[in-house]
């Protein structure tokens, strides 16, 4: 019931939201030289004015859209190719490219931050302080290209660009998108894990005789996770919805680049589709963070009670 | 549960979704197909159908699948194609010839039937084509009268008749009829190649050779691949893995590739027309005068504030400086090297003392605090390049007293400014400019959007001679009085400067010439010369797979 609210509401206001851009779709497709005949036969055929010319208020669009939508007939305005096929052609490489940037993230940013809060104020803390900074403040534009020149053209280790050549093609633009969520996920999880060093749990762990790798490892850790698992979540959705930039220098077919030329071109049924299909994983996501909060704490149960 | 099984369980649900896509993406890549000419477009191939495509690089991509009746040659002049002649019966009534053998990708016959089916179905309820107001406006009937022949009778003499030819490959009537929409997609077309297959995720279109091309069939495959960054474009060049990229490099990146001897760069001629257009309607009837908007609009409509800010920007030096050389000035809408250019035509040179008196003759002196004459706001799009030239444009007017403000909006919301009237000024280009018929759409007053929704004319420019000289023109088939006439045209805009004429743009084409032999650019921007082309050491292997 959520999950249908979320779909529909996200829907709903990025519909509302591009019929207040400037533009028009059909100046888009038929271009300067168009008479208003001609406009007006399109335009209809889009669904955008009614059999009298009249426009079409945005109730009655979103109607057509979600009955559309209910017999998969929804039709991209530019191309006149189902949009559905379109998305669901493209998912694959965006999730996958998600879902390596956030494994790159994982890999490199919990381990640094723990290990930072182990040897706080010491050396490996300020190293890997500054690593957090680089990787937060190193824009994706710059990486991206900067990975491309080492690795695939002076030392020809990886491909260059699409995604024709398996695992290998997902490494760069793994790496130019995970580096910043690792210096997130870093600084988050030394955060957590020092508030949770501080906590007197762990001084009645140290009182018992523990070691302390089974007090900092199997007690603290697990705690600190809490709050890292919630950011990785949100994450997630924004990776897959923001990788325009990622997908643009690696040439990545994801749905990012597809969402926004669909902006662009107002091409309304694109747009919309493309926004419930990031809005279901967005859920789908945020679900799958609230099981993990219930195996990561068995405190925490679904439904909020003990 | 402890840590270890919560990170098997991320573990495993991360292979799951990586696993399909790597699956999926494990198909031949370009590099594995060492017998195809890779080619990367900067921009989506949105559709091949001719009906349909309109951008650039989808009408290009069109070309190579759906061949035209004619196409330009070196010299932008019609050449034919699919035609095999064309005989004028009177100035009205064309008869042309198709050449004889010629068949779709499906193997059947492409006759006269085709070609009248393609142009006469172009405004029908399930085509609507952009395409059908251009031909409707002054085709009167297109009928077969032979198996290879068609009459083509016009309302009117209509000289670019021949050059419109060339835009709309021919497309199967058999294929098409009563299910334009379904065949859209199905890509039976006549052209030198036909699709292979169509990756619309990966935006890689993959064309196969024409065995029945009457040249002969080409010896390569061809990939157009979608390729948007340009930085991306220069590494792919570098690294191989693209064999040419067409238009969509640009002057600046030209130092880096010649680094490379495996690299051949060409720059030609361009036939983008780059301008500044001024709206010259005047003040609107709500402006209170006396107000800045009114002071500004009033300034613009005067024909002295206008080449006063042609001879206040010094366009050499934009030239020069920001885009290295790789254009060249033009004196007006038909390009350079074109048979209608008059090459004694000159266009304002940089000169601050004529701009500062001319706008001291026509009223607009230096006062107030800040000494300056009236505002002034130049529109833009987000492109680095372009914004920087508006502030360059922008700088040079503040020395001539003319307080000028860059404001950048995306291009639809600029385009329905444009169309509205709602600007003061902008840059833009028209390309390619083959036909100096264009000048109907962009200068004739009936083409004002007021008068006609369809215009180009957003400037909203009239004079009564201009007018008469772009109807003449159209209608006047002898070339060298349609020359004489655009030369006249082009003297008069010159004068009164509704546009400064900017420049043309090079072409610059970048090739990996230790792979790909015999390729040919076109000023046009036509792809149809990789049809020659081949790959070295193909010549007799069989291409692709």
């Amino acid at each position: 019931m959520s999950l249908t609210a979320v779909m529909l509401g996200a829907t709903i206001i990025v519909s509302g939201s591009l019929r207040l851009v400037p533009g028009d779709p059909v100046d888009h497709i038929l271009g300067d030289q168009a008479q208003a005949s001609s406009r007006l036969v399109l335009a209809k055929e889009l669904g955008l004015v009614d059999k009298d010319g009249n426009t079409v208020g945005f109730v009655e669009q979103y109607g057509s859209f979600l009955g559309s939508l209910v017999n998969n007939d929804l039709k991209s305005f530019i191309t006149r190719r189902n949009t559905l096929t379109t998305i669901g052609a493209r998912l694959p490489y965006t999730l996958a490219l998600a879902s390596c940037a956030m494994l790159v993230a994982l890999m490199i940013g919990p381990v640094l931050g723990v290990m930072a809060s182990y040897f706080r104020h010491r050396w490996p803390d300020h190293l890997l302080s500054i690593f957090a900074l680089v990787g937060i403040s190193v824009p994706s534009f710059f990486l991206g290209p900067v990975l491309l020149l080492l690795l695939s053209i002076k030392w020809g280790l990886l491909p260059i660009s699409g995604a024709d050549d398996g695992f290998k093609s997902l490494i760069l633009p793994s790496l130019s998108m995970g580096t910043a969520l690792a210096a997130m996920l870093a600084r988050m999880s030394r955060a957590s894990m020092l508030e949770v060093l501080s906590e007197d749990f762990i001084r009645t762990a140290q009182a018992k005789g523990l070691s302390p790798a089974i007090v900092f490892f199997k007690h603290a850790l697990r705690n600190a996770l809490i709050p890292v698992t919630t950011l990785i979540g949100l994450q997630f959705g924004a990776v897959m919805a923001g990788s325009v930039v990622t997908e643009k220098i690696f040439n990545w077919p994801g749905i990012g680049l597809l969402l926004l030329e669909a902006i662009q071109q107002l091409d309304m049924p694109m747009v919309q589709s493309c926004v419930l299909v990031i809005a279901l994983i967005y859920a789908l996501v945020n679900m799958l963070t609230d099981v993990l909060y219930g195996l990561i704490d068995p405190r925490i149960a679904i439904g909020g009670t003990r | 549960m402890p840590p270890t099984s919560f990170g098997f369980i991320l573990s495993s649900l991360m292979v799951l979704v990586i696993l399909p896509a790597c699956t999926k993406s494990c198909s031949k890549s370009p590099s594995s197909e060492p017998l195809s000419i890779n080619i990367a477009v900067g921009s989506p191939i949105e559709t091949i159908d001719p009906r349909y495509a309109t951008s650039a690089v989808a009408s290009r991509a069109s070309k190579l699948v759906y061949a035209p009746l004619f196409d330009l040659g070196v010299d932008s002049s019609p050449e034919p194609f699919l035609a095999q002649s064309i005989e004028s019966l009177d100035e009205k009534t064309f008869k042309l010839t198709l050449r004889q053998g010629l068949s779709f990708h499906d193997g059947s016959k492409l006759n006269a039937e085709d070609v009248v089916y393609t142009y006469s179905q172009l405004g029908q309820a399930d085509v609507v084509s952009p395409h059908a107001d251009k031909f409707s406006e002054y085709i009167k009937n297109i009928r077969a009268v032979g198996e290879y022949e068609v009459i083509f009778e016009l309302k009117q003499t209509h000289a670019p008749f021949l050059t419109d030819l060339c835009a709309l490959g021919i497309v199967s009537k058999k294929s098409c009829e009563g299910r334009s929409q379904a065949c859209r997609h199905e890509h039976n077309g006549s052209g030198p190649f036909r699709v292979k297959n169509w990756d619309s995720a990966k935006e890689v279109l993959h064309l196969t050779p024409f065995a029945n091309w009457y040249e002969g069939a080409p010896k390569n495959d061809v990939l157009l691949r979608v390729v948007r960054d340009e930085n991306t474009r220069l590494l792919e060049l570098i690294g191989q893995k693209t064999d040419l990229v067409e238009s969509d490099i640009s002057p600046q990146n030209i130092a880096e590739l010649k680094k490379h001897p495996f690299l051949h760069v060409q720059e030609i001629a361009g036939l983008g027309y780059t301008y500044l257009a001024f709206n010259v309607r005047g003040p609107r009837s709500d402006d209170p005068k006396n107000s800045p908007q009114y002071l500004t609009r009033a300034a613009l409509a005067n024909k002295k504030v206008r080449q006063a800010i042609a001879h206040a920007i010094d366009i050499d030096q934009i030239i020069d400086k920001l885009l290295l050389g790789s254009a060249k000035r033009v004196s007006g809408l038909v390009p350079n090297g074109h048979w209608a250019k008059d090459p004694e035509l000159q266009a304002p040179g940089y000169n601050t003392k004529i701009a500062e008196d001319l706008l001291d003759e026509a009223g607009f002196k230096r006062i107030g605090p800040k000494n300056n004459r009236f505002n002034l706001v130049i529109a833009t799009t987000p492109n680095r390049l372009r914004q920087s030239i508006a502030q360059l444009y922008a700088d040079f007017l503040a020395r001539v007293g003319i307080d000028t403000t860059v404001r950048v909006k995306e291009w639809g919301a600029l385009y329905q400014d444009m169309k509205q009237g709602n600007f003061e000024m902008f840059s833009a280009v028209w390309v390619p400019v083959t036909e100096p018929d264009l000048y109907y759409f962009v200068h004739h007053s009936k083409s004002i959007p007021e008068n006609n929704d369809a215009g180009g004319n957003r400037h909203g420019y009239s004079n009564p001679e201009v007018d008469r000289l772009i109807e003449e023109g159209r209608t006047t088939m002898a070339p060298e009085k349609r020359k004489a006439i655009y030369q006249q045209i082009e003297r008069i805009m010159i004068d009164e400067l509704p546009y400064i004429p900017l420049w043309n743009e090079n072409r610059i084409i970048v090739y990996n010439s230790d792979r790909l032999q015999g390729f040919e650019a076109l000023p046009s921007g036509s792809l149809l010369g990789i049809r020659k082309a081949y790959i070295k050491g193909s010549q007799g292997k069989k291409a692709g797979s």
